[in-house]
């Protein structure tokens, strides 16, 4: 039995082998029938499309924004949407070739929109963008070069139609070329003061000051003294690992670096003289474990940090247990007790470090709309696509119809938005749930200007740049990042999608097992950084990172 | 309750009962106390259940979790198409693992290696899940109940457990006695190899109902949104909560209150999907025992 199954089973394996390597290839190989000519037909006035929607839209087929978007461009579109597992969905409706006129808002990667670009199933949109077809869009990139630079592929075809939110610190009225996106900063930490003056300490400005007040915090169990919980339930100091907005990331600027979490590769920094380096191999990083195994050893850290999840981290932190935090604002994270919490700035590092490394912001993507090859009228839904690039409209469409959404317009012409009583009132929702009812996913382009003359950002994105602006930009010294909208090559893109999700897994587990069990020894740190290049690509990943940023840096000069 | 002789040499009776009680109280707790802490987290405040102070009784008592669930309209339906899928699915499942395990079980079935070879290599090659959605939508079953059954009607696992139980529990002498009497081999099927095989039948129907009941990938996949199961309305209750909570995040503020509801929508979920399964549990149970006995008197 075992013989033959033996037999049986290596043609099979090797059937599947050379399959599997096929398919892997066949993207690249299939000649691509579409690009650089303009298809004149416009007798297709009835489109299918497929698309994300939020989980709690009911539906575009009553959307008045878009029915009134499609009345004047003379369309009608069959919208099919999903909420949810719209990516495997979308892939099985490819693959199967079912798919629709055209797919909005499903967010393909560039990888995806360069395979579907290359076999043909996407159109090549560049003959399309003149002003007689898009006059909108074409206008917005002939004064937003760089936009235009971020939805190229590296072959100079255009898959899709731009989308993106550039909400910087431009909306609370920094200078335009001076502006930095929300996300510069994602981690606030912050303190508990009325455990400080109780003890008679002040805010700390060292991570060797921060040291002492934790472990004066531990001493006193202050969550049982000062808040009456349970003896013993003090946890000094609470956040994620590597998580988003609540990670521990900020405290590593004593160390001269702050690897966030970012959407082009985690630990990848660009310094200001232009080259690429991964902070994970650096020796301060390598110090910077090693002092903060300290903490966690002193039990200074909570234990649960590796494992633990926001809606836990908030459930501590709303119990009174935990004296420093972090989270974008202090009132979420610490509930009825906010007020005895203070932003904790980035504190300095035993050798007199202290900087903040900023992270890019959100990137301008071409993956929300996508026309198919089997649509027959390309030039009609465009026209449709192109009334989006219009402030008054995007801003519709990104919160909800005026009227609903938008109540009026003040003095200077600017729209402004529901407050949250008022849509409890009238609707029986919060402001952001009215949103999420009328909010279309897809090609939105919403830029830093219309800030300043369509609409007002909304008060919390205000307050959270305020506090960026205020609290943490003093303590960048440099604003250099790795630019988000960097374009790869289809062979950079293989490499990117082979090596970065090993690389960045194998960092985090390390970094994790450093944090908990002290910081490695020179035989250990050699042997990481060889594993880091042998097995997940890492000079392969630098080498990918360094070349694309340099046609970057070239062409925007 | 039959003693073990070597258990009560040196020890009373007593003492044993006494010890056994404990082994198994002990066991009961191990197994019932996380289903009766999901049963309190769900009536309490999830940031109580996450900071350590649910133990026994809730902690701020709430029924929102609840009304969250049953205020989504097509939660009868769902639980209604669940109960139909199960029913049939299962029905069909151990039909198909009857018909294709007892063959097998024929030492003088010819080509039997072969065949049991061809089973097992599906055991460890999948198509993958567009190959397996293309091969589905060319039969025209997307859309309809039964691609649900049909594309894994045989576990093959489960069919070499039933396979394995033919050829060693039922003795091959009954089966030739029966044939001596002159029955057939239909009939010895089903008059003695279903009879005697009611323990394992009982195993794989709970195998099955679980696998039926707790499905709700093959239902997204292949049934376009339209008589959905329970667990897939469950998930779309959830991820509209998790929608919203984290709409607030950027927007109106409020992310810790709302992904409060989140939260325990979990605890809730669980606890609504998983309580017709305990119910009918113990009926199963019961046959399984019956079965068990039979067999052990006949063999």
């Amino acid at each position: 039995m075992k013989h033959i199954f033996r037999k049986l089973c290596a043609p099979v394996l090797a059937a599947g082998l050379l399959v599997s390597s096929l398919t892997g290839c066949s993207g690249g190989l299939v000649a691509n029938v579409n690009n650089g000519t303009i298809n004149p037909n416009t007798e297709q006035t009835d489109f299918d499309i497929m698309g994300g929607m939020s989980a709690l839209s009911g539906g575009y087929d009553n959307n008045e924004v878009l029915n009134a978007l499609q009345e004047s461009a003379g369309v009608h579109i069959n919208w099919e949407t999903l909420s949810d597992s719209l990516g495997e969905q979308v892939n099985i409706r490819i693959t199967g070739g079912q798919y629709p006129d055209a797919f909005m808002g499903v967010g393909f990667s560039n990888y995806d929109i360069a395979r579907y670009g290359d076999d043909g199933t996407f159109l090549d949109l560049t003959p399309y963008l003149t002003p007689d077809i898009m006059p909108n869009l074409c206008a917005v990139l002939d004064e937003h070069p760089e936009i235009r630079a971020a939805i190229t592929m590296d072959d100079g075809m255009i898959y899709g139609l731009p989308a993106g939110e550039q909400m910087t610190t431009a909306g609370i009225g920094a200078p335009m070329d001076d502006a930095y996106s929300i996300f510069s900063v994602p981690q606030y930490s912050m303190i508990n003061k009325a455990w400080l003056d109780e003890l008679g300490l002040p805010v700390p400005t060292t991570l060797d000051e921060l040291h002492t007040a934790l472990q004066a915090f531990k001493d006193n169990d202050m969550s049982h003294t000062y808040y009456g919980n349970d003896a013993g339930s003090t946890i000094p100091m609470s956040t994620g690992f590597d998580e988003w907005c609540w990670g521990q990331n900020i405290f590593y600027a004593g160390f001269g670096f702050t690897n966030w979490p970012n959407d082009v590769c985690n630990d990848l920094v660009l310094n200001p003289d232009g080259t690429a380096e991964f902070v994970c191999v650096r020796d301060e990083y390598r110090e910077c474990l090693d002092y903060f195994h300290d903490w966690y050893a002193d039990g200074l850290m909570d234990v649960e940090m590796f494992s633990q999840s926001d809606s836990q981290l908030i459930a501590k932190c709303q119990q009174g247990y935990v004296g420093v935090s972090v989270w974008w604002y202090i009132e979420e994270l610490m509930g009825d007790r906010a007020e005895d919490y203070v932003f904790l700035p980035p504190l300095t590092g035993p050798d007199g470090t202290c900087n903040v490394t900023i992270r890019p912001g959100s990137p301008i993507t071409s993956g929300q709309l996508s026309i198919t090859n089997k649509c027959k009228s390309p030039i009609n839904l465009l026209k449709f696509f192109d009334q989006w690039y219009d402030g008054e409209t995007v801003m519709q469409l990104q919160y909800g119809p005026k009227g609903v959404f938008f109540t009026g317009q003040d003095e200077k012409g600017m729209w402004l938005s529901i407050t949250d009583d008022e849509a409890r009132a009238q609707y029986g929702k919060s402001g952001g749930e009215l949103r999420n009812v009328y909010e279309v996913f897809g090609p939105k382009l919403i830029l830093a200007e219309y800030y300043n003359n369509v609409f007002y950002m909304e008060d919390r994105a205000i307050e959270r740049l305020t506090d960026l602006d205020e609290s943490w930009m003093p303590y960048v010294k440099d604003t250099t990042f790795y630019p988000v909208d960097c374009v790869f090559t289809g062979m950079e893109m293989e490499t990117i999608d082979w090596h970065k999700s090993d690389f960045e897994t194998a960092v985090r587990e390390q970094e994790g097992l450093w944090l908990r069990d002290g910081g490695p020894t020179d035989e250990e740190w050699e042997k990481y950084k060889e594993y880091l290049n042998n097995k997940c690509g890492m000079s392969d990943l630098l080498k990918v990172y360094q070349d694309a940023y340099d046609r970057y840096a070239a062409a925007n000069q | 309750m039959k003693k073990d002789k070597t258990l009560s040499t040196g020890m009373s009776e007593r003492t044993s009962d006494i010890i056994l009680v404990a082994i198994c109280a002990v066991v009961l707790v191990i197994v019932a106390y996380p289903l009766y802490y999901v049963l309190v987290a769900s009536f309490s405040d999830p940031y109580d259940v996450y900071a350590g102070k649910t133990f026994l009784l809730p902690s701020g008592f709430t029924l929102d979790g609840y009304k969250a669930v049953f205020a989504e309209k097509s939660i009868v339906s769902a639980f209604f198409n669940s109960v139909k899928y199960t029913v049939i699915g299962t029905i069909f499942s151990v039909v198909m693992l009857y018909i294709t395990a007892y063959p097998l079980a024929q030492k003088d079935l010819p080509g039997r290696k072969a065949l049991s070879i061809f089973f097992l290599i599906t055991m460890y090659f999948g198509g993958g899940l567009v190959p397996t959605y293309l091969v589905v939508k060319s039969t025209g079953l997307v859309g309809s109940m039964w691609s649900l059954f049909l594309p894994g009607g045989v576990g093959v696992g489960n069919m070499i457990i039933v396979r394995n139980y033919f050829q060693n529990s039922i003795p091959h002498d009954l089966i030739e006695a029966s044939e001596i009497d002159g029955c057939s081999k239909l009939r010895t099927f089903f008059n003695v190899v279903v009879p005697l095989s009611m323990p394992i039948m009982a195993v794989m129907v709970v195998f099955s109902m679980v696998a039926y009941w707790n499905d709700w990938f093959t239902a997204l996949i292949y049934l376009g949104g339209k008589g959905s199961p329970l667990p897939l309305v469950m998930r779309n209750i959830l991820i509209k909560s998790s929608a919203s909570a984290s709409q607030a995040a950027t927007i109106s503020g409020g992310y810790a209150e709302l992904n409060k509801l989140t939260e325990l929508l979990k605890f809730c979920s669980m606890i609504v999907a998983a309580l017709p399964m305990l119910i009918i549990y113990p009926f199963v149970q019961k046959h399984f025992e019956k079965g068990f006995m039979a067999g052990a008197v006949k063999g």
